[in-house]
């Protein structure tokens, strides 16, 4: 067992073979770093359950393959990204922190997901962008690609 | 797609928080995005604008430049579509609907093509360096005019990758092909044929005219297409080319 320690300080214990999946922390373990508690001083309690609940879900992908329960797995996933945004983008920071490229794939591919054919108005809406572009620079961004800004799969909506 | 759970969340999110990712981030949710969707992005604010340009591989496919409703020439929009893509690389994947491409793309460094095509010209790529055109996994026929391909010399280009069915890739002559490509690229380094049938003689000359033109060739990768035919032939065909392929480097 591998035990994390997220930023407010709550252990979580961990199977070694669920836990490296992520690179970092194999690579902690490869270099005997791993003997007690690992501070993760980047990821909350709140993110790390997510991951940890990613983590065991995934212990072995090898193995789901031939057992048929790919299926599982794929509902698993769907499920696992149905969060808000905010909780999204802290799974990916702890994905890309600890460097777990499936999970990292899994979020970035629901946000593309999320984002695909949204309209610049909402996507600036969705993820609180600030948009600090006059409308003359705005103009002169359209120019140069207005293929991209235009076509009727363009959706205004914001969810 | 799920929407995501809950209005709370949304409402939750501090401003900017997007834009802040980590740049490796924003380039993965980037490549998961359409092109088109991509490029958008641009607009977003100030320190959006150039996010876009460093997606390795900006994939396009027919949607893009299919005209439903104007009336537009799809090869021309599409030739202005590249044209706009002042991008380093390119991917074009399956595509079935244009049977001429000219590519105008000075500042391209890599082109990947997966489809099936009559006729492809990279017109102005002096900074191309890496070529790959693999045809459609199909029992058709497919070619490219490789005599025709540059319309002028590649001087940057090292890598490419040729894997064509039944490839007839000199459109003139089908007897055989030419000694040498009629264009200057002896920058390449790396070859690489997924595809060679021993028993047609035609491919092996296109094979070969390619490797004579290419004088500083390094690595050569050649998969020999397992042909329904005895050992015996196949092996007479092995040591036909190889004596080929030695008399040629003499």
């Amino acid at each position: 067992m591998v035990k994390l320690k997220s930023n407010d300080d709550k252990e979580f214990e961990v199977e070694e073979a669920a836990v490296i999946q992520s690179e970092m922390i194999k690579n902690m373990i490869e270099d005997g770093c791993a003997t007690s508690v690992i501070p993760l001083p980047n990821i909350d309690s709140k993110t790390l359950i997510k991951v940890i609940e990613y983590l065991n879900k995934h212990i072995n992908m090898g193995k789901a393959a031939e057992t048929g329960e790919e299926d599982d797995l794929k509902e698993f996933d769907e499920q696992f990204v149905n969060m808000g945004w905010e909780e999204l983008f802290d799974v990916i920071m702890a994905a890309n922190y600890l460097n777990i490229h499936e999970l990292m794939e899994l979020c970035c591919q629901s946000a593309a997901d999320r984002l695909k054919n949204k309209s610049v108005r909402a996507v600036r809406e969705m993820l609180k962008i600030t948009n600090d572009l006059t409308e003359e620079e705005e103009q002169e961004i359209i120019n140069d690609a207005p293929w991209a800004f235009e076509g009727p799969e363009i959706d205004d909506t914001v969810n | 797609m799920m929407p995501p759970r809950g209005r709370k969340h949304r409402r939750s999110l501090p401003p900017d928080m997007f834009t802040n990712l980590p740049d490796n981030v924003i380039d993965l949710i980037l490549m998961f995005l359409p092109c088109k969707d991509a490029v958008r992005t641009s607009i977003l604010s100030k320190k959006w604008r150039y996010n876009w340009c460093r997606l390795t591989k900006p994939t396009l496919d027919t949607s893009l430049w299919e005209t439903k409703k104007d009336f537009v020439d799809p090869v021309a929009k599409f030739t202005k579509i590249i044209d706009q893509i002042l991008t380093l690389h390119l991917v074009l994947e399956n595509l079935e609907l244009l049977n001429a491409i000219e590519i105008n793309a000075p500042m391209l460094r890599s082109f990947n093509f997966k489809g099936y095509i009559s006729s492809l010209c990279l017109k102005n790529v002096p900074l191309l360096a890496k070529l790959s055109l693999i045809g459609k996994d199909s029992y058709e026929a497919d070619y490219v005019d490789f005599a025709n391909l540059l319309e002028e010399s590649c001087p940057a280009l090292e890598h490419i990758l040729l894997d064509f069915w039944y490839a007839e890739l000199f459109m003139e002559s089908r007897a055989e092909a030419p000694a040498r490509l009629p264009f200057d690229i002896n920058s390449v380094t790396r070859f690489y044929l997924p595809h060679i049938m021993l028993m047609d003689s035609y491919g092996l000359s296109c094979a070969l005219c390619c490797i004579r033109s290419f004088p500083y060739l390094e690595y050569l990768e050649i998969q020999v297409y397992h042909e329904s035919g005895d050992d015996l032939t196949m092996r007479a065909g092995m040591i036909i080319f190889q004596y080929l392929l030695n008399s040629n480097a003499s």
